[in-house]
């Protein structure tokens, strides 16, 4: 199994250069079964990464441009009346698939937000009285711009707290950007990429990814983490629970990721960046650079 | 300008306006009142400034202001230098400096200002109260001097803690500083008009002394260091007053006598100490005959009237030792001069007197007979009370004839009447007589209340006291005035916290606490250092001195540091803490610290990458710490803590 891992970060790190970090944290997160939330300008190669994504672990792939006019029903699906057969049949929205891009989340109204929101939460959708499954394994990995904000709608914070981690990819190195130029368009990076997880393998990856233990000691460090997000005066608020477990399955799949069975502190500091800080604000430090995480890393005890 | 200047908020300058409040009100009876005028229209500007209702100033406004404060003091003081001026200059500034408050700087500068008039305080008064009150003044002003610095409300309770505990960190080097700090005497004294005058005056006129006993301000305060002496044989002589006009007795200073020859009978010595308060007279206090006279602020002497003169106004609270002779009569040689001063009466005054002594002396009664029948009559006949009838022209025929009533000067002044219309010279002696004892430290507060008149009759070239009030109201002179009166004139005196013994104690016990604050701080001068010095240190060398100092300094730094150990020691909750705690103690030797958020491995691969022949032990560390700490394999102590041992530094 672990081949395949390492094959899949192989195959992501041709399509989206120079940026192992960031594909090993969103590798990470699909096999935590979260969500993941992209926020970046544009052109940076969101789209290729979520593409990449779908293409090499098999999975169905949908993309969705949020704007301000679009309804819940465009998203979910609507019934529509089948004037043959004289009833309603149910087509299905984009957001039956594996994995759903939602392309600038923050465009859209905050009823339509709330729509995939839920549909995210539940796994499920429930259109006219009848609740229907979404596929089995189901990711969304949303996009925002953070700096153009004008007519937008901001995602609040519990609806924030629905995607395991917040990533930013960042431009590229000199070194990366050359091969960049120098070699295929991503496109066609995309589409020459192999298909690696048989249609089954994804749902067992994610299983062992579960079994990476934690000790009491790293469990002491966990704590030690949230409780000073608690109580020192540069958090304007403490971390919730759900944001301490969010931690640890994420630290987890990392775990898994570099053929660990266990749980070390490293794990925990290589996730807590992307994990907390869509989480968390600052009273001093913006939240949105990686400082907090920074201060937070450095400040705490590991042992 | 490079510095921004920080404007204040309004909690700080809140704060440190009420610490100026604080410390300019005992301030306040000191200087003229239109400063204290100044004072509140400039706080209360101040004040409205802050909610922008008021409007800031301008440089020109304060400059003008400034100005006619310097020339009101200029009015005031018409130019004299001294120490009253000073302080009103200096409270000006205190005042004038908060209007051009803005920036941290300005508020500094209050502190300091501030600093210096809670030490003004001190100047005007000596009191244990005043002391505390500056204490106080200072806590506040070191609690407004942090507060500029903090840019977060704290919670009350937590900033008072820590205010606190600042201010009681400053304790014991208050403490040393007071010690071992040279004394120096006081560089200030009061301008003389200002000496408040209390007790009684040069002169006494019937009537005066039952005035001043109703007024319960201490006059001293005596400690003896023998056996305290007979409450009837405490007779405080302050004043002699040897000329008589028919109303007021008055001392004439023309007389020459002969030197006084004190019976120096060592053996019946009696010694004591007095605490006097400061009354702006010369005169001091002695029981009679006083031999020899000690004081380290005061030029004393003991004049041939056996009373004890100092050079200067009494201006202060003054400490004095005395030794005096028990022996009640003193022996002295009259010259003419000295007899017919003592013997002059007004001429035409009192007729009924004068006969009744000549009628005396017809009969052929000798002085001793006359004394004896003055004691039958007054005894049988007299009253002793605090509200004496009005007399007339002829006072003293009036008293002995008509009234037959009154206070002790009204039976002194009419003893030495009649003792000198039968040829014997007599003088009146103004002073105190008793006082409360004070058991809680052992001490005898002579109050003005205790103030006594009495007489001094010269017979067989002696001088022989003789208190006529005994013989009306004997229980005058042995338990004191409370005893002696009538139901009616102890309500004059208006005693009340008398009648509730737990206020009578807790007076007591004020009185006792002001009385050791004198004697041991205020009265700790370079004598008492030298000797408190050499107590405890053997001896008063620099030497010594500067040793116990760093060793007082180190065993105090020892001590915090002991402190801080302990606090901050490890305690450790599981075995892998040990094995670290091994670890990160073997490197640091090598200089190599373990940063908070570092992991064991990530701190041995940065150890290791730097000292290269480390690294395959610490590859190897790293591996069992992190497998024993995070893979749930049970640890093998003995194994790590080998391989750590193993590490040469």
């Amino acid at each position: 199994m672990q081949s395949i891992i390492q094959q899949l970060l192989t195959q992501l790190d041709q399509i989206l250069l120079g940026k192992h970090h960031q594909i090993k944290l969103a590798l990470s997160c699909l096999l935590a079964e979260g969500h993941l939330l992209l926020e970046d300008l544009p052109g940076m190669g969101k789209t290729t990464l979520a593409h990449g994504l779908a293409k090499a672990l098999g999975l169905q792939f949908q993309r969705i441009q949020f704007t301000s006019d679009l309804l819940p029903a465009d998203i979910l699906g609507a019934a529509i009346f089948d004037r043959e057969k004289s009833q309603f049949h149910f087509h299905p929205g984009p957001i039956f698939t594996n994995l759903l891009l939602a392309d600038e989340i923050n465009r859209t109204s905050p009823k339509t937000q709330s729509a995939l929101l839920e549909a995210m939460e539940e796994r499920q959708v429930s259109i006219e009285g009848k609740t229907r499954p979404l596929p089995a394994p189901f990711f969304v990995i949303a996009t925002q711009n953070p700096f153009s904000q004008s007519g937008t709608f901001p995602l609040p914070e519990s609806q924030l707290d629905r995607f395991l981690m917040r990533l930013s990819l960042g431009y590229p190195s000199p070194n990366a950007e050359r091969q960049l130029f120098e070699g295929l368009d991503p496109r066609e990076r995309i589409e020459k990429l192999q298909t690696l997880l048989k249609p089954d393998q994804l749902a067992e990856l994610q299983h062992m990814a579960k079994q990476v233990t934690a000790s009491p000691a790293l469990l002491d460090y966990l704590q030690r983490l949230v409780d000073f997000t608690r109580h020192d005066d540069r958090f304007g608020h403490g971390l919730s629970p759900r944001g301490a477990l969010a931690i640890l399955r994420a630290a987890k799949s990392w775990a898994f990721i570099h053929n660990r069975q266990y749980l070390i502190p490293e794990d925990l500091q290589a996730v807590i960046p992307a994990v907390i800080t869509h989480r968390l604000r600052g009273t001093t430090i913006d939240a949105r650079s990686e400082e907090l995480g920074k201060l937070l890393i450095d400040q705490v005890k590991v042992i | 300008m490079n510095d921004v200047p920080l404007i204040l908020s309004r909690r700080k300058i809140t704060g440190l306006l009420l610490a100026q409040a604080f410390i300019i009100t005992p301030l306040l009876v000191h200087i003229p009142l239109w400063i204290c005028g100044l004072w509140m229209a400039i706080a209360l500007w101040r004040w409205q400034m802050l909610g922008d209702k008021w409007f800031t100033p301008h440089k020109y406004l304060i400059n003008v202001i400034t100005i006619s404060c310097a020339a009101g003091l200029y009015v005031n003081f018409t130019g004299r230098v001294g120490m009253d001026a000073a302080l009103a200059l200096l409270i000006c500034t205190f005042i004038l400096k908060v209007l051009e408050m803005r920036n941290l700087r300005d508020a500094q500068l209050i502190v300091f200002i501030g600093f210096i008039a809670i030490s003004t305080q001190l100047l005007l008064s000596q009191t244990i109260g005043a002391a505390v009150y500056a204490l106080i003044c200072s806590g506040i002003l070191m609690s407004s001097w942090r507060g500029i610095y903090l840019h977060r409300n704290k919670p009350f309770k937590q900033s008072l803690r820590r205010n606190l505990s600042i201010f009681f960190q400053t304790i014991p080097i208050l403490l040393v500083l007071f010690i071992v700090l040279p004394r120096i005497g006081p560089l200030w004294t009061m301008p003389e008009d200002q000496v408040p005058k209390s007790g009684f005056s040069e002169n006494l006129s019937l009537g005066d002394l039952g005035e001043l006993v109703r007024n319960h301000d201490a006059a001293f305060r005596v400690s003896f260091d023998q056996e305290k002496p007979n409450h009837s044989d405490l007779y405080w002589r302050g004043l002699v007053l040897n000329q008589f006009d028919g109303k007021t007795w008055t001392y004439n200073n023309a007389t020459t006598s002969l030197r006084t020859e004190t019976e120096k009978n060592s053996s019946n010595l009696i010694d004591y100490k007095i605490i006097l308060e400061a009354h702006g007279y010369r005169w001091l206090f002695a029981l009679s005959q006083p031999a020899r006279i000690k004081s380290e602020q005061n030029n004393l002497r003991i004049n041939r009237e056996g009373l004890v003169r100092s050079s200067e106004i009494i201006r202060q609270r003054m400490q004095y030792e005395v030794s005096s002779t028990t022996h009640p009569d003193i022996y002295q040689e009259l010259s003419d001069v000295d007899k017919n001063t003592l013997l002059a009466l007004p001429d035409n005054s009192n007729p009924q007197t004068r006969q009744l002594v000549a009628q005396w002396l017809a009969e052929g009664l000798t002085t001793d007979d006359i004394i004896a029948e003055m004691q039958n009559n007054i005894t049988r006949e007299f009253s002793y009370t605090l509200q004496p009838p009005a007399l007339g022209t002829h006072s003293i025929d009036d008293f002995l004839f008509k009234t037959k009533s009154g206070f002790c000067e009204h039976f002194a002044s009419s003893f030495a009447f009649v003792m000198r219309s039968a040829g014997v010279p007599a003088r009146i002696v103004v002073g105190y007589q008793g006082g409360t004892w004070n058991e809680i430290e052992q001490y005898l507060l002579v109050s003005q209340a205790d103030a006594h008149a009495w007489v001094e009759i010269w017979i067989d070239n002696h001088w022989r006291r003789i208190d006529p009030t005994a013989f009306v109201a004997p229980g005058r002179v042995e338990s004191g005035i409370d005893e002696a009166l009538t139901q009616n004139d102890q309500q004059l005196l208006s005693r009340r916290w008398q009648q509730s013994p737990w206020l009578w104690q807790l007076q007591k016990r004020w009185d006792a606490a002001g009385y050791v604050w004198y004697k041991f701080v205020i009265n700790y001068d370079n004598d008492n250092q030298k000797r408190f010095l050499e107590n405890i240190l053997g001896s008063s060398d620099p030497w010594r001195l500067v040793f116990s100092l760093v060793g007082l300094m180190l065993f105090t730094a020892a001590l915090i540091a002991s402190v801080f150990w302990y606090r901050n020691r490890r305690i450790f909750s599981a075995e892998y803490e040990k094995i670290v705690y091994l670890l990160e103690k073997k490197l640091k030797k090598r200089g190599y610290q373990r940063h908070n958020g570092e992991s064991v491995s990530a701190f041995c691969r940065r150890v290791g990458s730097r000292e290269t022949q480390l690294t395959h032990q610490l590859t190897k560390i790293s591996i069992e710490v992190e497998k024993s700490l995070y893979a749930s394999t049970d640890i093998n102590l003995v194994a790590l803590t080998k391989m750590i041992r193993e590490i040469r530094v």
